[in-house]
């Protein structure tokens, strides 16, 4: 017969044993998430030095299929590549924060903007920006307009913007949105409103 | 909804090739190049008309008009998509789970009825009866195809009503539709047959040494056995039909030709009149109705002219409606169950059916579960010749109408002799906004939510006529699957674009 005080100290193991189990897969599912965390709640300053400067959004908004005017005070790095991604990922980063009014998908980022002697912008997003995209005609228009306006507000010249997803040509954003030809910005601008 | 898996959009998307604006060069050269131009044209033309021509389909014609399913061969016997019978025909949902296949439909006066089969077996349930098929139930590409013997049933288990089947004809006609004929042989010195039909039908008509063929591609005509007349001119007439249409062939010891009443109810076969000055001809053509709707075909344009049978003339007012997506392109998956591609599917031929309602000729680009590259599109609408071209999207984001125009620059001042490919449609947008404006006010005067603007969206921009994309979209996949929804939209664009026609007659 085991006596009692030796059942106590077994049931007492038991629970320990049991609880440090939780305790570990707590911590995993943790370490999981923290990384995820950091890809949605990157920076969205640029760590520069200098002036802050005004920077315009064309915010989309699916409640109203425009585009809003929104302004915001940055500090911006002074090469015109870096500034400008920095301005789109900026905006990419309202996308994919929690209520955002054009929710993109989770971890969707601009990665770098080449603006071309010839007055063409290429914008080159990762594959979690189309992949993660919702799709449909407006939905898909709007992203590509936002963009667009966005950087035409903030780039004097730009004349026209081409968005590569990591860096090669894609059909369509998400099976709507003609992405192997160059978007005009000079041409009729997408619905806005200044508010 | 979800009738086939999702695979990654775009795929097959071909290089434009038509249409590129030529460089100066030596005429010879120019020729040369120009006779290879042709020739390669002509290939694309006829390897894109080619499946049209030999494909089987099964004809349906219900009361909002008349659609085609592709039929294909397994094992030696028939199917059809069951998606594709049940689409126009009331709202469907389905689930699939493994091998098990599971479907409620409602059609549009009846209950809610269940259907529940199993891939590779002839055994399944639909409500609490069994039933078994002729041949086993199969999945391919996450689509249900059930052998054509078997459709009657089924869509009697299904609530279905009034259902006429014709098998070897592969005719089905749903809901009392049969357009039935009864005739009148007025003898005397001018002899008459006179057919009397139950409802407004518009054959073409061809002739032959001592025959008048009349062919119902559109209306469901439902014949009776064939009639023996002892006259001297007018000798019998007999019903046929095959491949999903019907003719009446009246059989003569002259040349015959048919005259139309005003309702399109009546024909009458009689001798062509005589001239004074010349002979009777050998061969008359008869008079024939203002020129029906092109068939629907899988990959556009209108049905190729079969040897030896007169072709009505090109309506001179024609639309091509696309209804995008198809085949492994999906396109949106709407509440992560429903296709895109078959809602499209459905809102175009409800469309079809209206566009006929207001005399206006049209055809699908797609009709059935085939994928199209945006190329093969804008070929199709191109080669042939459409007035308007509409391409319809169906999404879940908001709700309302969204019509779009093609994000194109203007077009150069000169407009050159070939346009190019990618830039065709700057042409035509003045006539694109005309038809995007009529149909926007349609849709707002009937108090739907509407707003225009202008996407890179293909085909558009490659499109050589006026086109308009249109988007209708609901947060509820049940509101976009009912029929009255689809005719209401469907009823909106045709008015809409009725009411622009003749403008855009105009400007052609």
């Amino acid at each position: 017969m085991i006596d009692r005080g030796a059942q106590i100290m077994i049931v007492l193991l038991l629970v320990t044993i049991f609880g440090l189990g939780i305790y570990a897969i707590h911590l995993k599912h943790r370490a999981e998430v923290v990384p995820q965390q950091k890809i949605v709640g990157r920076a969205i300053a640029p760590p520069a030095a200098g002036p802050a400067q005004t920077v315009t959004f064309w915010v989309a908004s699916d409640q109203d299929g425009l585009l809003h005017k929104r302004t915001a005070s940055l500090v911006l790095p002074r090469d015109p590549d870096l500034r400008a991604r920095e301005i789109l990922e900026t905006l990419v980063g309202l996308y994919t924060d929690k209520g955002s009014p054009h929710p993109l998908g989770t971890g969707a980022e601009i990665t770098d903007v080449f603006l071309l002697k010839n007055n063409d912008a290429i914008v080159n997003a990762n594959a979690a920006f189309a992949d993660g995209h919702r799709s449909g005609v407006m939905v898909e228009e709007m992203t590509v307009a936002s963009l667009a306006q966005t950087l035409a507000a903030n780039t004097p010249g730009v004349a026209r913007m081409k968005i590569l997803v990591q860096g090669k040509e894609r059909e369509t954003l998400a099976g709507h949105v003609d992405l192997t030809t160059f978007y005009n910005l000079n041409q009729e601008p997408w619905p806005t409103v200044e508010q | 909804m979800r009738w086939t898996s999702r695979q990654s959009p775009g795929a097959g998307r071909q290089s434009p090739g038509a249409g590129r604006q030529l460089p100066v060069a030596g005429r010879q050269s120019l020729l040369a190049r120009g006779g290879r131009a042709a020739i390669v044209i002509a290939l694309i033309v006829t390897v894109i008309a080619a499946p049209a021509a030999d494909e089987k389909h099964l004809t349906v014609y219900n009361a909002s008009g008349r659609y085609n399913v592709l039929v294909v061969e397994r094992g030696g016997r028939e199917y059809v998509a069951l998606s594709d019978l049940l689409q126009p025909l009331g709202a469907a949902s389905a689930k699939r789970d493994g091998d098990k296949f599971r479907l409620r439909f409602r059609p549009p006066d009846g209950n809610e009825q269940e259907l529940q089969l199993t891939a590779g077996k002839t055994k399944g349930k639909a409500g609490r009866s069994d039933i078994t098929l002729p041949a086993p139930f199969r999945m391919e590409n996450g689509a249900p195809f059930v052998p054509l013997s078997s459709i009657a049933e089924l869509l009697t288990e299904l609530g279905v009503r009034d259902i006429e089947f014709h098998p070897q004809a592969r005719r089905l006609l749903v809901g009392n539709v049969a357009v039935r004929y009864q005739t009148e042989l007025q003898r005397g010195a001018e002899p008459k047959l006179v057919f009397h039909f139950s409802g407004a039908v518009d054959p073409t008509i061809a002739t032959e040494a001592g025959k008048l063929r009349m062919m119902f591609n559109r209306a469901p005509v439902v014949g009776s056995a064939p009639q023996r007349f002892d006259d001297k001119l007018i000798t019998g007439e007999a019903f046929s039909e095959a491949n999903g249409e019907s003719e009446i062939t009246v059989s003569g010891s002259g040349p015959l030709m048919a005259t139309f009443s005003a309702d399109a109810r009546t024909i009458t076969i009689s001798a062509p009149p005589v001239m004074a000055t010349t002979p009777p001809p050998a061969q008359a053509p008869a008079a024939a109705p203002p020129p029906p709707s092109s068939t629907p075909t899988p990959v556009a344009a209108p049905p190729a002219p079969q040897q030896g049978t007169p072709q009505p003339a090109r309506p001179r007012f024609m639309v091509a409606i696309d209804a995008a997506h198809g085949g492994s392109e999906t396109g949106a998956m709407l509440q992560g169950q429903v296709a895109e591609k078959d809602l499209t599917l459905a809102f175009a031929r409800r469309m079809q059916a209206e566009f006929d309602k207001q005399g206006i000729s049209s055809f699908l680009v797609r009709d059935g579960d085939v994928a199209l590259s945006a190329d093969q599109r804008a070929s199709a609408a191109n080669t042939a010749r459409a007035t308007l071209f509409l391409t319809v999207h169906v999404g879940s984001e908001g709700r309302g109408i969204r019509v779009y125009t093609a994000r194109v620059a203007p077009p150069p001042a000169d407009r050159p002799l070939f346009l190019p490919w990618a830039t065709a449609q700057s042409w035509f947008l003045d006539g694109s906004r005309s038809a995007a404006g009529s149909i926007a006010a349609e849709f707002s005067k009937r108090q739907m939510m509407v707003a225009a603007y202008s996407a890179l969206l293909p085909p558009l921009n490659s499109i050589a006529e006026p086109a308009v994309a249109i988007e209708i979209s609901d947060s509820s996949t049940q509101n976009l699957s009912a029929p009255a929804y689809q005719q209401a939209v469907g009823s909106a664009v045709a008015a809409g674009v009725a009411a622009v026609r003749s403008s855009l007659e105009g400007a052609r």
